[in-house]
């Protein structure tokens, strides 16, 4: 489903150079739920970035559904996004004039879908996580777990094949965090959709069917002691 | 098309749930920028419809017909004004006959033309009697009589463009002596003094065509011009045309012929108007391109989350330009409204005078329109400006604030 090749990305900070993601190779398999677990700064979010497309490598390539996609053009990039990928990001990304409901469908009105059809998958999803009475409220209005919750419903609103969340229990209580990792998890097993999330928080590896590490921009199957600083 | 649908979607949103102070300020300077787009102009063109119709009234009418030989009169005149008469369209007719004269009020000297009248066509042509400011007009039956326009009276009003060359103090009543150019000398009574405000008009001096006939003996049934009104639905050309068709010992001439001295006046002015509508735009520029700005860099994040969630760049760009359509738009509405409901009425009850008089702001909807749209194309121009630099980024900048 998604294949990364001699992934690097080098940042350059004045004179001093940062191997954010550093010769990363990845495979993520078709209906699995995996889990990259770092510590603050080891690359988590580079990487994720990169594999959503949001991102461009230093250099390596990035296999989206056997395309290599790494040199596509950003118009074509963001119709992938739109129509195959979902993101859930680590802060509250939820556009702050629309609505819970219009977030969530904001991504299936830009695919084209009708109005009928958008906003019953939007109620739908907004019902599947509990947040249906909250759905005309606007972000500033949610606490931090609803907020995160909505943005899964958006980014499931397009039936994407793939879903990037970055750490997003951070910012959250554990009950809460709890709440939107349950959230992933059922729409794994409802839709297979595949699911690739990062964290630094080890405790997040149980949801995981597939564990893998990276150190300071590297990777590796097995689990040092550094991840849970 | 569903780009157009999620940005107008965006606009509507970013409008109506965004800072209401914003809008409305925005509205606001859009509403001034439209007035100052309008008032100039209107002003000028008001200026030029009064220098027209001023011309018109009381100087040339609509039509001039002269002898087709320089200095020379139009003969048999009584059978030609018959003629042109019964054409389709015309209103009135008056022939007249002209001489030029040095008057004398006590020390005083000036030069004019003197015109021999048809006191009762003349009134159908001109609106002259009507611009009486001391006693009164000619009428058909009188003799020694004189009226005077107030560039060539003076009339105690040292204001007046001409004031100097004029007899400066000659009053209703007073006895004015007229030398002729043909070596006639006669004193006349000051019937009445007009003051038109049209500085050609108020330079002529009118008597009776039975007295012109007593000075120049052989000015009966012969015309230097005759001049020709015609009904506001007349088709001008054509009825030109005709008349000149019916002698072949004749020129006519429009009024817009006549108007070139009026033209070099208002193009001075229309240079004036064309800077005060360059600021006026480059105003509504301004505005449009600071509140975009400022609006894209507060929201950098968000676009940055639209673009990573697949909301197209030419999207987002088309929501900034749509916001800023809207505000032009009410902006242009009620800046439209308020001028016509506020503005005109009030300059019309506070006119500006003039040289000529009081001036009238003069529109048309098809004048506000038109700068309607320039004003929205400006501001289409000017959001999409900060709004492409905004949205071409890095995404990956754009969500985490570098
Ligand atoms: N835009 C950037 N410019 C320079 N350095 C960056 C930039 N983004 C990230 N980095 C650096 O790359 C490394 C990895 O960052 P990141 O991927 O955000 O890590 P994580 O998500 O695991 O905390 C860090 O050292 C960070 O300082
Ligand atoms: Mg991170």
């Amino acid at each position: 489903m998604l294949k990364a090749e001699n992934l690097k990305k080098i940042y350059h900070m004045g004179d001093v150079v940062v191997p954010a993601v550093n010769d990363v190779y990845l495979e993520v398999e078709p209906g699995e739920i995996m889990c990259i677990m770092g510590k603050s700064g080891s690359g988590k979010s580079t990487l994720l970035h990169i594999l959503g497309l949001i991102d461009s490598p230093t250099s390596g390539k990035v296999y989206f559904k056997n395309q290599d996609v790494s040199k596509f053009s950003e118009s074509k990039r963001a119709k992938i996004r739109l129509a195959q990928m979902g993101f859930v990001f680590q802060e509250y990304a939820l556009l702050p004039e629309l609505t819970a409901l219009e977030n969530v469908y904001l991504p299936a009105r830009m695919l084209g879908r009708w109005p009928s059809e958008y906003e019953e998958r939007a109620v739908t999803l907004l019902e599947s996580i509990g947040l249906i009475e909250r759905m005309h409220h606007h972000p500033r209005e949610l606490s931090g777990g609803q907020q995160q919750r909505v943005a899964i419903a958006r980014a499931m609103v397009n039936k994407p094949e793939i879903i990037f969340a970055d750490e997003p229990t951070a910012n959250l209580d554990s009950t809460s965090g709890k709440q939107v990792m349950q959230a992933l998890t059922w729409l794994n097993k409802q839709f297979g959709t595949t699911i690739l999330f990062v964290s630094h928080d080890a405790d997040d590896q149980k949801y995981a069917n597939r564990v893998v590490h990276l150190y300071d921009g590297r990777l590796s199957e097995s689990a040092g002691e550094e991840y849970n600083a | 098309m569903r780009s157009i649908q999620v940005a107008l979607f965006l606009a509507s949103r970013s409008i109506f749930r965004g800072n209401f102070w914003i809008g409305a300020m925005t509205i606001l300077m859009m509403i001034l920028v439209y007035l100052n787009l309008l008032f100039a102009p209107s002003l000028l063109q008001g200026v030029i419809s009064q220098m027209n119709s001023k011309l018109r009234d009381t100087l040339v009418g609509n039509i001039t017909v002269e002898s087709s030989t320089p200095g020379s009169q139009i003969t048999d005149s009584t059978k030609l004004v018959e003629q042109i008469v019964t054409i389709n369209g015309v209103e009135a007719v008056t022939p007249a006959r002209t001489i030029s004269g040095q008057l004398e009020l006590g020390s005083e000297r000036g030069t004019a033309e003197v015109s021999g009248i048809d006191t009762e066509s003349f009134k159908d042509v001109f609106t002259v009697p009507q611009y009486m400011i001391e006693g009164s007009f000619l009428s058909a039956g009188d003799t020694d009589k004189i009226v005077l326009g107030a560039q060539i009276a003076g009339a105690g009003k040292a204001k007046l463009e001409l004031y100097s060359d004029s007899l400066k103090n000659a009053h209703t009543g007073d006895k004015v002596k007229v030398s002729f150019a043909n070596g006639a000398v006669k004193e006349y009574t000051v019937k009445g003094i007009f003051q038109s405000e049209f500085v050609q008009a108020d330079l002529k001096t009118l008597i009776n065509a039975d007295e012109f006939s007593q000075v120049v003996p052989n000015s009966v049934n012969s015309a230097s011009a005759i001049n020709v009104k015609l009904k506001s639905d007349a088709n001008q050309g054509n009825i030109n045309d005709q008349i000149s068709a019916l002698r072949s010992d004749i020129k006519t001439r429009t009024w817009q012929e006549r108007a070139g001295f009026v033209k070099s006046y208002t193009e001075s002015i229309e240079v004036i108007n064309k800077i005060l509508r360059a600021v006026a735009l480059f105003v509504g520029f301004l505005t449009i391109f600071i509140i975009t700005y400022v609006d894209v860099v507060n929201k950098k994040r968000q676009i940055g989350i639209e673009r990573a969630i697949g909301i197209s760049p030419p999207t987002i760009i088309l929501s900034y330009e749509f916001r800023a359509l809207f505000y032009t738009l009410i902006g242009a509405i009620l800046g439209a409204i308020g001028f016509i409901l506020v503005v005109v009425p009030l300059e019309a009850r506070y006119p500006f005078h003039f040289p000529l008089g009081n001036v009238y702001l003069d529109v048309n909807s098809n004048f506000m329109i038109r700068n309607a749209i320039i004003l929205l194309l400006v501001s289409f121009a000017s959001a999409t400006l900060p709004a492409w630099r905004a949205v071409y980024g890095k995404i990956v900048d754009a969500i985490w604030g570098n």
